[in-house]
């Protein structure tokens, strides 16, 4: 396991509404580094800029102010054809309420993002498969998402997340839409995951996290308040 | 293109087409809309070819040659001894004849009135229901003019302009032509007696031997131009100058259609606009999803070209179906009163309609129009919404 930062943002800041008055910092001047193989947990309470932090960080939101660096390199320049690339090679996202696409299938939805890559069919849905079998969702591979329960959605968008074999998982309030015993599975497949060498940040306000992870970034009110080393750091 | 790229499309294409039937209730909106739009354009533009090919039809099976006076630049009637006289020392005319074709007020309506001469009469024998006129005050009419007025075989009646001279019914024109729809037909003589203008006619037409050529039919028509065989200085015109006159009128009626177009189009931009913002919320956050899962701006344009492309040409067949089988099946019924004027809701003369492939292709590149300018425009903004924001 390497120790250089996979991801690091520098004086970071994202700010809603131009008026001073009613201006909102949902993040301010954060600077955070996070190795590569490791799993980063945000804590924070609802409001401190967890979500908004990690959409800077999974290139879905331009930051105000400030850096974020991807394998080194600073991303916040880049056009959007290459904020595709990065999200398309590096990134896989999980959001917190899944956003699966209602009427596709199962396996449709994790093998959505290779459809522009200009993967045939066949080759997706054997890969999705795959993904879904590893998952335990070997026999909903043609449900759709209304058909599941809130944890096999979430199992759903995690496959879609590693579809393209990312480097970084960045999942949002993952145990929010799940129950007690799809919490348990989550977390066993994120050690899984980390242990295959993906670095993996999520955002939580959830205590099932506090024994997990090799980080925890506390936030308050868009700042970054406390940093807790638990095992290897850089 | 390499293999990789041409699956790239391909994907996009079925991904495009499956997303059409995720969101059935869209893609039908956009698709009605469109239908609506489309079908008024074809069927304008199916009538309007009709009439013109009906017209082109029946100037080919008339006269190659007619002559009438020249009065101010307007046609005026001849003299129909003097003019036949001077056709009948012309060699290469197979035959030459001499009509009226006049118009009056039948009641409140404008009908044609032709007189033709005996043989003329029995050549529309095809075309009549019942018999053609071979005695005084025998007429026949066109179809709508006997529905209008309830005229049937046997029945006498008279008209404003000549109280004195009493017609009777004796047969209908068949509605299959919309010129005869509002005709009366009668004898020369009659016609003659009719309008007070004994002696004339409106024009004699000439009719060469069927192998001429236009060429030769050209050069007669110079030649009865002449001084020596036109010593009453007839106007002397062949059938190409009124099909140039026909293709002119034409062209003046397609500039109408063009006109139609543009207002169409005017209406139908916002339309399709609103139209295709119905579901937009859902496609804005699915666009999101996309973006944030990978896709390109281009990808997601691309996606939105082939939806269109598809709804386009599912519109267009749609349309064609529709409109072929609205005047063909149901003759036009409600609609092509707007097209054609006096044919009323319910038409009683066969409505002329010609699709041609180019109909087709223009309203294909109209839909195209409307769809990529409403579709296009709202993915392009989507997709250039930050992906966090497009899916809140």
């Amino acid at each position: 396991m390497t120790m250089h930062p996979i991801i690091r943002t520098e004086n970071l800041s994202r700010w809603y509404n131009d008026r001073e008055a009613d201006q909102v910092r949902a993040v301010d001047k954060i600077s955070l580094a996070i190795p590569e193989g490791q799993w980063a947990i945000l804590s924070g309470p609802s409001g401190s800029g967890k979500t908004t932090l990690l959409s800077l960080i999974g290139t879905i939101e331009r930051p105000t102010e400030g850096k974020v660096f991807l394998q080194g390199r600073d991303v916040t320049e880049f056009s959007d054809l290459e904020l595709s690339r990065i999200r398309r090679k590096t990134i896989g996202i999980v959001f917190q309420s899944f956003n699966l696409l209602s009427g596709l299938s199962a396996w449709e939805n994790v093998a959505y993002p290779l459809i522009p890559v200009g993967i045939p069919s066949n080759e997706r849905h054997e890969r999705a498969a795959t993904l879904l079998e590893r998952l335990g969702l070997g026999r909903r591979l043609n449900h759709s998402p209304e058909e599941l329960s809130g944890g096999e959605q979430q199992r759903i968008a995690i496959a879609r997340a590693l579809i393209s074999e990312p480097l970084i998982l960045i999942a949002d309030e993952p145990t929010s839409n799940i129950d007690a015993r799809s919490v348990q599975t989550l977390i066993e497949l994120l050690s899984e995951l980390q242990m295959e060498g993906k670095t993996i940040v999520i955002s939580s306000h959830d205590q099932v996290f506090r024994h997990c992870g090799d980080l925890l970034f506390h936030l308050d009110k868009g700042k970054l308040t406390e940093t807790v080393l638990r095992k290897s750091s850089p | 293109m390499d293999r990789s790229e041409a699956m790239r499309h391909l994907n996009i294409a079925l991904a495009a087409f499956g997303d059409l039937m995720r969101h059935p209730a869209r893609s039908l909106v956009v698709t009605c809309c469109l239908v609506v739009i489309l079908l008024t354009y074809l069927i304008s533009l199916g009538i309007s070819e009709g009439l013109r090919f009906q017209a082109k039809t029946s100037l080919e099976e008339g006269a190659d040659i007619y002559v009438s006076s020249d009065q101010c630049g307007i046609n005026g009637p001849v003299r129909s001894d003097e003019v036949l006289k001077g056709l009948s020392h012309f060699e290469g005319i197979h035959r030459a004849a001499v009509r009226i074709t006049g118009r009056t007020y039948f009641a409140e309506r404008l009908v044609a009135v032709v007189g033709l001469d005996t043989q003329a009469l029995e050549a529309l024998r095809p075309e009549v229901r019942g018999d053609v006129p071979r005695t005084a005050g025998e007429v026949v009419l066109g179809q709508t003019l006997a529905d209008e007025f309830g005229l049937k075989p046997g029945m006498p009646f008279s008209l404003v302009l000549n109280k004195r001279k009493v017609f009777r019914v004796i047969g209908t024109i068949s509605p299959s032509c919309l010129w005869s729809s509002h005709l009366l037909a009668m004898h020369l003589d009659d016609a003659n007696d009719f309008f007070g203008m004994a002696g004339h006619a409106s024009h004699a037409l000439i009719y060469l031997t069927p192998s001429s050529s236009p060429e030769r039919s050209a050069s007669m028509t110079e030649q009865l131009r002449t001084e020596r065989f036109n010593p009453f200085r007839f106007k002397v015109e062949d059938r190409g100058r009124f099909q140039d006159k026909l293709q002119t009128g034409y062209s003046l009626t397609s500039g109408i259609d063009s006109v139609l177009l543009v207002i169409g189009l005017a209406l139908a931009v916002p339309t399709l606009v609103v139209t295709s913002g119905f579901g937009m919320s859902e496609q804005r956050k699915e666009t999101g999803v996309m973006r944030a899962t990978g896709w390109r701006t281009r990808d997601i344009l691309e996606k939105a070209a082939m939806e269109n492309l598809a709804i386009s040409l599912a519109s267009v067949s749609l349309a064609t179906l529709l409109a072929v089988s609205w005047i063909r099946g149901l003759n036009g019924v409600l609609i092509a009163q707007f097209f054609v004027s006096e044919v009323g809701l319910v038409p009683s003369v066969d409505i002329p309609f010609r699709i041609l492939p180019f109909h087709a292709f223009l309203c294909l590149g109209l839909a195209l129009v409307l769809t990529q300018t409403g579709g296009i425009i709202s993915a392009w903004a989507s997709a250039r919404t930050p992906p966090s924001q497009a899916m809140r």
